[in-house]
């Protein structure tokens, strides 16, 4: 049987001998979770650090091998320069659709029909025409509406002269 | 024995209580370190991985592209060259007045104008031949490199040859002067890119003679 050598009035009191071993249970179990949480955060980081160098050394290899295909490089933002130039120029507006929409219309010319004068704007065409017969000039503004070429057809102005024929100018916008 | 002025009831806490109090700063400074040290980590590696991805889809388009890139670098730079192309389109144009039976006349240059970042000088001449030809010859100018556009075209015909009074625009750009940075991402060309490059490549290049220097002879006694 222990012997409490302890003075009765020194002996601490029932409820804060339990509040102590209450503390102390609470700080050991404390402890233990912050060792656990530092080992553990401790190991986190040193995995990511490790893989950090990995990722770091990688992109000097990748750095090594661009640098490398130097040339390369230049070559395609040259083009891609260029390509991105190259569409602006196309987009500008062009006569070229004019003399491919005029192109057709000359193939197409029924006979009796004689085109005096032609001009093409970056808009629009503007040709005269002779007619020597009613017949011929509607056989042309045929081939002109059924050749879906155009947008717009103005007749700007007509006249008709007993020795040459008809005369007629247009305005034509391709679509 | 020497009594203490602190009752028993209170010593026997002060230990236990010292201890969580340490444990919890302990704890408090750890979690704040550590947890910013991480948070932080985690940011490099972030970014670590995204350039890491950039670099190895610049490296993979670098390699794709590397056999054929130079030449049509090289085509596009003809058809849209850093420099005044007048002379070129000169005689691009003569050649192919030349493949079309039509004369050319009273060849002009202008001036150069700028526009954006695009360069364009105007040239005006005289195509006269047999309406086929002269039209076939106005279509065919689109075809060829240095890029032309026509601008304007007025046309009469007199006696069966048409004369064409046509005016055509030439252009050209300044190169680029800088690389991006190795870190900055590069794509392989889009297909509008590729269609446009597509476009230029069916054009006809201008044709460069190349003159080969004489070789040594002896020389004759002049005497």
């Amino acid at each position: 049987m222990a012997i409490n050598l302890i003075p009765e009035e020194v002996a601490p009191k029932g409820a804060a001998a339990r509040l102590s071993i209450f503390l102390r249970t609470v700080s050991a179990i404390g402890l233990t979770l912050f060792i656990l949480v530092v080992f553990g955060l401790t190991s986190y980081y040193l995995v990511n650090y490790f893989q950090l160098r990995a990722s770091e050394s990688r992109q000097e290899n990748l750095k090594n091998v661009i640098s490398s295909l130097q040339d390369t490089e230049s070559s395609l933002i040259l083009l891609r320069d260029r390509l991105s130039k190259v569409k602006e120029v196309y987009a500008h507006d062009s006569a070229d659709k004019n003399i491919n929409a005029v192109s057709q219309v000359f193939a197409q010319v029924p006979s009796g029909i004689s085109i005096s004068d032609f001009e093409t704007t970056l808009k629009k065409i503007d040709m005269s025409v002779i007619a020597q017969s009613s017949l011929s000039l509607s056989q042309f503004i045929n081939v002109l509406i059924t050749s879906d070429l155009f947008e717009t057809i103005n007749l700007k102005s007509f006249s008709f002269n007993p020795t040459g024929g008809y005369v007629a100018t247009l305005e034509m916008f391709v679509k | 024995m020497k009594k203490s002025f602190i009752p028993p009831s209170i010593q026997i806490l002060i230990y236990p209580t010292l201890l969580l109090s340490v444990l919890v700063i302990l704890i408090l400074i750890v979690i704040n370190f550590g947890f910013s040290q991480i948070t932080k980590q985690r940011q490099a590696m972030s970014e670590t991985a995204q350039n890491e991805k950039i670099l190895a889809e610049k490296e993979a388009t670098l390699s794709e592209v590397s056999g054929t890139v130079a030449a049509n670098a090289n085509s596009v730079s003809l058809a849209l060259p850093e420099d005044n192309p007048a002379l070129f389109i000169i005689s691009q144009l003569k050649l192919l007045a030349i493949s079309k039976s039509v004369v050319l006349k009273n060849m002009k240059v202008g001036s150069g104008t700028e526009e954006t970042s695009l360069l364009r000088v105007a040239l005006s001449f005289n195509a006269d031949g047999q309406t086929v030809n002269v039209l076939d010859f106005l279509n065919s100018i689109e075809n060829v490199s240095p890029i032309i556009t026509i601008e304007k075209v007025k046309m009469s015909q007199i006696g069966g040859i048409l004369s064409a009074d046509t005016t055509v625009r030439g252009y050209w750009s300044l190169l680029p002067k800088t690389l991006p940075k190795i870190t900055e991402p590069l794509k392989n060309l889009s297909d509008a890119e590729k269609d446009v490059l597509d476009k230029i490549l069916a054009l006809t290049p201008p044709s460069f003679a190349e003159i080969i220097p004489a070789q040594a002879s002896a020389r004759d006694n002049p005497f």
